[in-house]
């Protein structure tokens, strides 16, 4: 967890979002620097996913703007210097180096693990199918899911299941990974060997953004922990700060309530 | 039962099922290739499109299939569509058909979780590369059984086109019973052929079932 600030990686201003009447995003700002591991905690509905989403343009977002690596997300000027949306291949390319696991792993049912991990390989960065097959083995390698190459991912336990998402993530050789809520669909029991996986990578120097109810891993992971709360940020700061001395009012609350269902941190 | 009939008129029966035969695979290739083409349409979300589709599925859906074969054979004419009683079967089936399949193919794409296209969108899938490698197959796969059942219909629809003197093997079953007074012996004739054509496509659609639906099985 090098903390050697030039500029952020990602980068948000006063980023606006809503769903019809609802304002989900009410002006969020938020700077990650390389290999910072940011932890998005908040309750159903504070707009954490929704954060996470908007950077890699699944949602759009009406006002701010987020760049990643210098390059603003979604919009680029015209001619007359208006702001005019991309079109597709082109935020796909801007976003190129981010990674995005799931919740519900979003893994292709219909291919086995080994071509989850393959098909992006050689229809997006268009490699051989030899030089794919050995990039995939790497990445499952990686997660410890080599083992399971061959067979469907309906096969497979969830905490596999997500393994074998992070590994197709990470083949593209992401410099950024979002995490959202990783291990909300897990049984307790499987929980462990992501945040394994995960904990692995933050080590490794990867920047991580992560929505997460798993306030242990927070503490212990993260660089910066962010806590939302109506679309706004409340509060934020190093783990050790936050998660210890909480001083808005609707923080202590929500840790307080965490605590009641899950000890002490 | 005469069974020397058979002998005489043996020849035209198979010519006749022979066309069935023809003229299903035509209709069913309409189908499938308008049917795929209409739900993309559909589904494009130009509004303008989708009046269209919603138009051609509650026409073509919404009346029975002798009314069109009819309005297009035999009041084509007046107003200067002239088609030949062959065109008019295979087309008019195809046509038919299309919108049932149209409307299965939309349900199979909507059942697909948008969480897969999502994750194709992240991975840099364009819009074709997730339309072919995550959306059809799955797709395809979970529309087979609806799909092989609507063939099956679409198979014993065809001998609407007796009608319109398709010579298909309907007209060449009818021709025999009216030529020879006999009923038993065409109609059964008849009907174990087309129960004999329909057993073997869901026989061989089982076994690709098998094959495409691997994945879910496995689970």
């Amino acid at each position: 967890m090098s903390n050697v600030k030039q500029k952020p990686v990602i980068r948000m201003i006063d980023v606006k979002k809503r769903f019809g009447d609802n304002e989900v995003l009410k002006g969020i700002d938020l700077d990650v620097y390389q290999s910072e591991v940011v932890c998005i905690i908040g309750g159903s509905g504070s707009g954490k996913s929704t954060m996470l989403r908007c950077i890699d343009f699944l949602e759009t977002y009406e006002g701010g703007e987020i760049t990643v690596e210098g390059k603003m997300i979604g919009y680029g000027s015209d001619n007359a210097g208006n702001l005019k949306p991309l079109p597709k291949h082109q935020v796909q390319k801007d976003l190129r180096n981010v990674g995005m696991v799931f919740q519900q792993f979003n893994l292709w049912p219909h291919k086995s693990v080994l071509e989850n991990v393959m098909a992006p390989l050689m229809l997006v960065a268009g490699f051989s199918r030899a030089e794919a097959k050995e990039k995939a083995l790497a990445a499952l390698t990686k997660v410890d899911m080599a083992h399971k190459a061959d067979v469907f991912p309906g096969t497979l336990s969830g905490g596999q299941q997500q393994r074998v998402a992070i590994a197709r993530a990470l083949a593209k050789e992401p410099r950024i990974l979002l995490f959202d809520e990783p291990t909300s669909a897990l049984d307790p029991e499987l929980v462990g060997e992501v945040l394994k996986v995960m904990r692995q990578l933050a080590e490794e120097g990867m920047t991580m953004v992560i929505v997460t109810h798993e306030m242990g891993f927070a503490a212990q992971v993260s660089d910066k922990v962010i806590f939302l709360a109506d679309g706004r940020i409340e509060e934020q700061g190093p783990p050790s700060e936050l998660f210890a001395n909480p001083t808005s009012p609707r923080l202590k609350a929500f840790l307080a309530t965490w605590s009641e269902r899950n000890g002490t941190l | 039962m005469d069974l020397t009939l058979f002998v005489t008129y043996g020849p035209q029966l198979l010519k006749g099922v022979m066309f069935t035969l023809y003229v299903c695979g035509g209709a069913l290739v309409i189908g499938l290739l308008l049917g795929m083409l209409l739900c993309i349409i559909g589904r494009s979300g130009n509004r303008a499109l989708y009046v269209f589709y919603r138009l051609y599925i509650t026409l073509f859906r919404g009346t029975p299939l002798l009314v069109q074969i009819y309005l297009v054979f035999y009041g084509g004419p007046f107003v200067g569509l002239e088609f030949s009683e062959i065109q008019v079967g295979i087309g008019g089936l195809g046509l038919y058909t299309a919108a049932y399949f149209a409307e299965i193919f939309r349900s199979g794409f909507q059942s697909i979780p948008k969480g897969q296209i999502e994750a194709a969108t992240d991975l840099g899938f364009s819009r074709s590369q997730t339309f072919f490698h995550v959306s059809l197959p799955q797709m395809f796969a979970g529309v087979l059984p609806t799909l092989v059942n609507q063939t099956i219909l679409l198979v014993k629809e065809s001998a609407i086109l007796s009608v319109i003197t398709v010579p298909e093997m309907t007209t060449a079953a009818t021709r025999m019973s009216t030529e020879t007074f006999s009923v038993i012996e065409p109609y059964l004739f008849l009907g174990f052929t087309y129960w004999l054509i329909t057993f073997t496509l869901s026989r061989a659609a089982r076994r690709v079932e098998t094959r495409l639906t691997a994945y879910i099985a496995a689970r």
